[in-house]
């Protein structure tokens, strides 16, 4: 996104948010609500929550605007506090997140050849949830954020490795679940 | 391929965001080896399921809310109150220290008769703290009440002499020079002076006229008895 919105355009805008211009702040606020929210959906899994923590995120942006490296990309930046926020949540709920869509007894336990999507989905939203937040943070921020290696290291303050690893191993874990649940096939056996 | 090689393979293609399913070599293992394609196709069904995930938007006035939220005022933090309140006393002790301080290098220089005797009977006071000592020195424990409160006057008898100076000076009404600063300092100077008489009658100071009958609890010496009890 910030690609597209050029480095340039970004920087001029947080020299507007600096400076107090409200329709600046509502631009920025504009232009990274959704992904924000949906960042802290699938961290929170939780819609008021989510919410909260978004709009938690956006306050300490246009605060400490004055700390963000113009030299660095925005995005990674803006989603290391959403991500702070999260972990924040987290905490003060002091239990992971429960998925009040599909209670364990509603699942097959079956291998249904012709599984249906809202059930893949659900299925795999249900894994998510059950993964360990970091390694959730770090798959959501490359496989729905489309951030790299690199820039969820910077965002997180991990190691690369580290971020490496965290990766690898919420997509082991995100696919056992998977072959655990029967969302693999018989035919695929 | 062995199976090591297609999970490398299989990462790498992840890693690059590719479809592992369009991969030729991934596909022909997976054709021989059952574990690895149950991988493969766990995989294809993350990704789909990830493509189908929600994608849910806030509620409308999302904005709204949050600049509202950045236009309120931040509240000061705990360790920031708990800062300012440690620095608002420091600078109030600061203050009474300073203001201490000047009226008592204001006294010495200020042409006041009282000043002179002032110096003069300090050494007088020192003698009579002396000749207590020696007086009460038959009761050991009374001996280490007498020692422990007349130590100061041992110590430094210039700092008595000024200390002694700047009581009579401020006990001195006949003192014209200073009564428009007294009169503005009164407020601050009568809390301050039932402080000094209630340090003097604590702790005489070997200048105090009505020595302390019974000496006070913090001073009663308990050291000679634990020892005893060790020994």
């Amino acid at each position: 996104m910030e690609q597209e919105y050029g480095s340039g355009m970004m920087c001029a805008m947080v020299a507007r948010c600096l400076a107090e211009d409200e329709a600046a702040m509502v631009e920025l606020i504009d232009l990274y609500r959704d992904r924000v929210f949906r960042f802290c959906y699938r961290m929170l899994s939780q819609h008021q929550d989510a919410e909260d923590a978004a709009q938690e995120t956006f306050v300490r942006v246009l605060r400490s605007l004055r700390t963000w490296d113009s030299e660095r990309p925005f995005e990674p930046w803006l989603l290391a506090i959403a991500g702070n926020c999260c972990r924040t949540m987290l905490a003060a709920r002091g239990r992971r997140p429960t998925l009040g869509l599909l209670a364990d007894e509603q699942l097959v336990d079956g291998a249904p050849d012709g599984i249906v999507m809202r059930s893949l989905r659900e299925e795999v939203q249900q894994a998510l949830m059950q993964l360990r937040p970091e390694f959730r943070e770090t798959f959501v921020m490359f496989h729905e954020n489309g951030l790299s290696y690199e820039q969820i290291a910077t965002a997180t303050h991990r190691p690369l490795g580290t971020v490496k690893t965290w990766l690898h191993q919420a997509r082991r874990q995100l696919m056992g679940k998977l072959r655990q649940r029967g969302v693999v096939g018989a035919s695929e056996r | 391929m062995r199976c090591e090689q297609f999970q490398r393979r299989l990462r790498r293609q992840l890693d690059l965001r590719r479809d592992p399913h369009e991969d030729q070599r991934l596909a022909d293992h997976a054709q021989r080896c059952a574990d690895c394609r149950r991988t493969l196709v766990a995989c294809a069904r993350l990704l789909s399921g990830l493509s189908l995930l929600e994608l849910p938007v806030p509620d409308a006035g999302f904005s709204t809310r949050v600049i509202r939220q950045v236009r309120v005022v931040e509240r000061p933090s705990f360790v920031q109150r708990r800062v300012g309140r440690s620095l608002t006393a420091a600078t109030v002790a600061l203050a009474m220290s300073l203001l201490l301080l000047v009226v008592w290098r204001v006294s010495p220089v200020a042409p006041t008769p009282a000043a002179a005797p002032a110096v003069a009977v300090a050494p007088a006071v020192g003698a009579e703290a002396t000749v207590t000592l020696g007086a009460d020195s038959a009761d050991p424990r009374r001996r280490t009440n007498v020692e422990s409160t007349a130590s100061p006057a041992r110590a430094d008898p210039r700092s008595l002499s000024l200390l002694r100076s700047w009581k009579d000076v401020w006990s001195d009404t006949s003192w014209v020079a200073m009564d428009g600063l007294a009169d503005g300092l009164t407020p601050i100077t009568e809390p301050l002076t039932v402080a000094v008489q209630e340090i003097r009658r604590t702790i005489p100071l070997g200048l105090s006229e009505d020595p302390p009958t019974s000496p006070p609890d913090s001073v009663r010496c308990t050291a000679p008895r634990d020892r005893s009890r060790i020994a």
